[in-house]
């Protein structure tokens, strides 16, 4: 029954390898126990076998005493039948001397010892009472003997007193032999039993010491199981407090048991998932803040390119009246001069040589001049124009058009006018155009001006390092590549120019911002890009480059329009 | 037979810019310039009547208080048959549709093509020189 207990204490140590029969596990202690439970286990387990140990030597104890006073009554009883012997002895001497001397004084004392030896019979009767019943009988005939050869001796019949004592005699041998062998008896009995005595506690020493080591090996045992079942997981999760100190999120953390270190395993796993939902929030929020960031500064870009785009239509407009005037003024002036020629021709004729040169070449460079101004005004013109285009803005309709269709057309067209313009010009044109662009709805003579605009200046750069290299092994080359993202179609033009230096690439999209020589871009081209692209088409245009290497524009247009139609229309 | 034409421009320069353009018309007696520097003061020579014959009007859109397209509209329900020209720095297609609607015979934009305008002039009924 302790065995039992013991083991059932032992097992529930290990729940985990009972339920799970994992490899290592037989000192993997998983704790389906509480400490608490652990520990009142242990000691219970200690205290039965203590308890059991002491009350089984207690009855070892109790039946060793029981033993000895059997043992001790034995003695007594050999006692009392030597004594008996010796009383026996002396009846017959006093009554053989009485048989003689027919005193009194003889048959008193044989009297005394006969009642001596009664009462040590009366103590031995308990112990063998047919034996001693035996003994009283032959005692019986041996009184009845001897009381008759004392009377023949008395009578002097000393024959017949002989005859009767021989025969008293012999009972009283009788009597001796009996008692003899009650001693003999005795004396085994009380040796067998003090022999019992011995063997029992000897047995009982040997028995509680296996037990009492059995139950040290056991409990240290238990113990050292015990402390590991503590220990082991304590340092797991030391090792995963540290790990999430340092904040490291994932560290392994022991599975949760049910005891108290679990309750800590789960607190632990709780305040880890708290730390990776604080990282996951945080990274969120840096995300955020990053695309708010970025988000802010297109906004302020956006914003400043929609104030200088509302800038620059309200210049075009106060320009276009005053410039109205010197444009209408200077050609008028310039009729008017000829009217004056014609007029003052006679006169003028009339003067002589010197004066009428003189005045030839005033009305001469008069009117050169007002041509110029007239020039120059026309030129302000286009340029005011191209404001007023720029800054119209949502004129042209939308269609839904075919973009590789588009961007042939427009790349055919720079082409062309590019070699108009210069005879030397030549480029590598490369069309890696994605076929599988179905039509999208876009305002298609403005988009053509994106591309017209992104083309041209494509084919400025690459050309422009071409004269810069002096390399003959250089091929100018542009390269424009669509590709359908599904809710949105994205345009790359590259040329393999001269680049964009960092520092120019956020000004690029202002009006009035050129690198060309004066005369050759009015500096507006990649603002009205950017504003076709961004605000009327709700798209996105971006540039990357390296000086010397290569500059790439990307626009991505949305197959759904998002913003709203530009309303500059002041 | 000469004709009257009125230009309606709040700037002062217009004027002479017209006198000069029309000067030899002028001269011939072909035009008979008349000037406005508001739509108001437009009204007031329309409804005094103009000598000799008004055959058109040639408005500016943006023009302090009454602008050119209001202009427009109360001539039309005046005089509708009068052609009224717009000419404006704003060529914009919002603002050619309402003039359109408003009746509008043609939108002419700064700068003046003064040929155009004089091609324009001679097409007119009763305008053929």
């Amino acid at each position: 029954m302790l065995k039992v207990r013991f083991l059932g204490a032992e097992t529930s140590f290990f729940p985990a390898v009972r339920e799970r029969r994992r490899g290592p596990g037989l000192f993997r202690v998983k704790a389906g126990l509480t400490i608490r439970t652990r520990l009142i286990l242990l000691a219970s387990a200690a205290l039965v076998v203590l308890i059991a140990t002491n009350a089984y030597l207690t009855r070892v104890l109790s039946e060793n005493s029981a033993g000895m006073v059997e043992a001790a009554g034995l003695l007594t009883g050999i006692e009392q039948a030597d004594s008996a012997r010796i009383a026996f002895g002396e009846v017959r001497y006093w009554m053989t001397d009485l048989a003689v001397s027919q005193l009194t004084l003889s048959e008193r004392k044989a009297a005394a010892a006969r009642a001596r030896m009664e009462r040590h019979l009366d103590k031995l009767a308990p112990w063998n009472p047919e034996r001693i019943a035996a003994v009283r009988s032959e005692l019986a005939q041996f009184d009845e003997f001897a009381a008759k050869a004392v009377d023949q001796y008395t009578n002097d019949r000393r024959v017949v007193g002989n005859s009767l004592l021989a025969q008293a005699r012999r009972h009283s041998m009788a009597v001796d032999q009996l008692l003899e062998s009650i001693v003999g008896d005795l004396t085994g009995e009380a040796l067998a039993a003090r022999e019992r005595v011995v063997a029992e506690a000897a047995a009982a020493t040997r028995l509680s010491r296996i037990v009492v080591s059995a139950a040290v090996l056991v409990g240290a045992l238990l113990t050292v199981l015990l402390l590991r079942s503590i220990v082991v997981p304590l340092h797991r999760l030391v090792v995963a407090m540290d790990g999430l100190n340092a904040g490291n999120v994932d560290v392994p953390i022991p599975e949760a048991g049910a005891d108290e270190i679990g309750a800590v395993a789960r607190t632990l796993a709780k305040f880890r998932d708290t730390l990776t939902e604080e990282r996951r929030r945080e990274r969120e929020l840096r995300a955020a803040h990053d695309e708010l960031k970025a988000a802010q500064a297109s906004l302020i870009q956006a914003e400043k390119m929609a104030s200088l785009g509302q800038l620059t239509a309200g210049i075009a407009h106060e320009i276009k009246n005053p410039l109205n005037f010197v444009n209408n003024f200077a050609s008028l002036s310039v009729e008017l001069l000829d009217e004056l020629k014609a007029a003052a021709r006679p006169a003028i004729a009339a003067l002589g040589e010197d004066k009428r040169a003189d005045v030839d070449e005033v009305v001469e460079m008069l009117t050169s001049n007002l041509q110029k101004i007239a020039e120059h005004g026309r030129r302000a013109d286009g340029i005011v124009k191209s404001m007023l285009e720029h800054s119209r803005g949502g004129t042209g309709e939308r269609r839904r058009v075919d973009l590789n269709g588009l961007i042939e057309e427009a790349l055919n067209l720079a082409y062309h006018g590019a070699r108009a313009q210069d005879q030397s010009f030549n480029i590598t044109l490369e069309r890696n155009l994605d076929r599988a662009i179905t039509l999208i709805e876009l305002v298609p003579q403005d988009v053509t001006r994106v591309f017209l605009n992104l083309f041209g200046n494509g084919f400025y750069a690459a050309n422009k390092r071409r004269k810069e290299t002096n390399d003959p092994q250089f091929k100018p080359s542009l390269k424009v590549t669509t590709r359908d993202l599904g809710e949105a179609v994205e345009i790359r033009v590259r040329d393999n120019g001269t680049g964009i230096p960092p520092e120019l690439r956020d000004r690029l999209f202002q009006p009035f911002f050129t690198t060309k020589p004066t005369g050759e871009g009015t500096g507006l081209g990649l603002s009205i890009s950017w504003d076709i692209v961004t605000q009327q088409h709700g798209g996105t245009i971006a540039v990357d480059s390296e000086v010397g290497e290569f500059t790439e524009f990307t626009i991505r247009l949305p197959r759904s329009r998002q913003s709203q139609p530009s309303g500059m229309t002041a | 037979m000469s004709f009257s034409i009125l230009v309606v421009d709040d700037e002062p320069d217009v004027a002479e810019m017209f006198r000069q353009r029309f000067r030899r018309e002028a001269r011939q007696g072909t035009y008979v310039l008349h000037f406005a520097a508001s739509g108001e003061e437009a009204l007031d020579k329309l409804s005094n009547g103009v000598r000799p014959e008004l055959i058109v009007i040639l408005s500016d859109i943006n023009m302090p208080g009454m602008d050119g397209l209001t202009l427009l509209r109360e001539i039309k329900t005046r005089r509708p048959d009068l052609p009224v020209m717009m000419v404006t720095a704003y060529g914009d297609d919002e603002r050619r549709r309402q003039a359109e609607a408003a009746g509008a015979f043609q939108f002419l934009t700064k700068p003046v093509d003064f040929e155009l305008l004089k091609e324009e002039l001679r097409r007119l009924p009763d305008g053929s020189v």
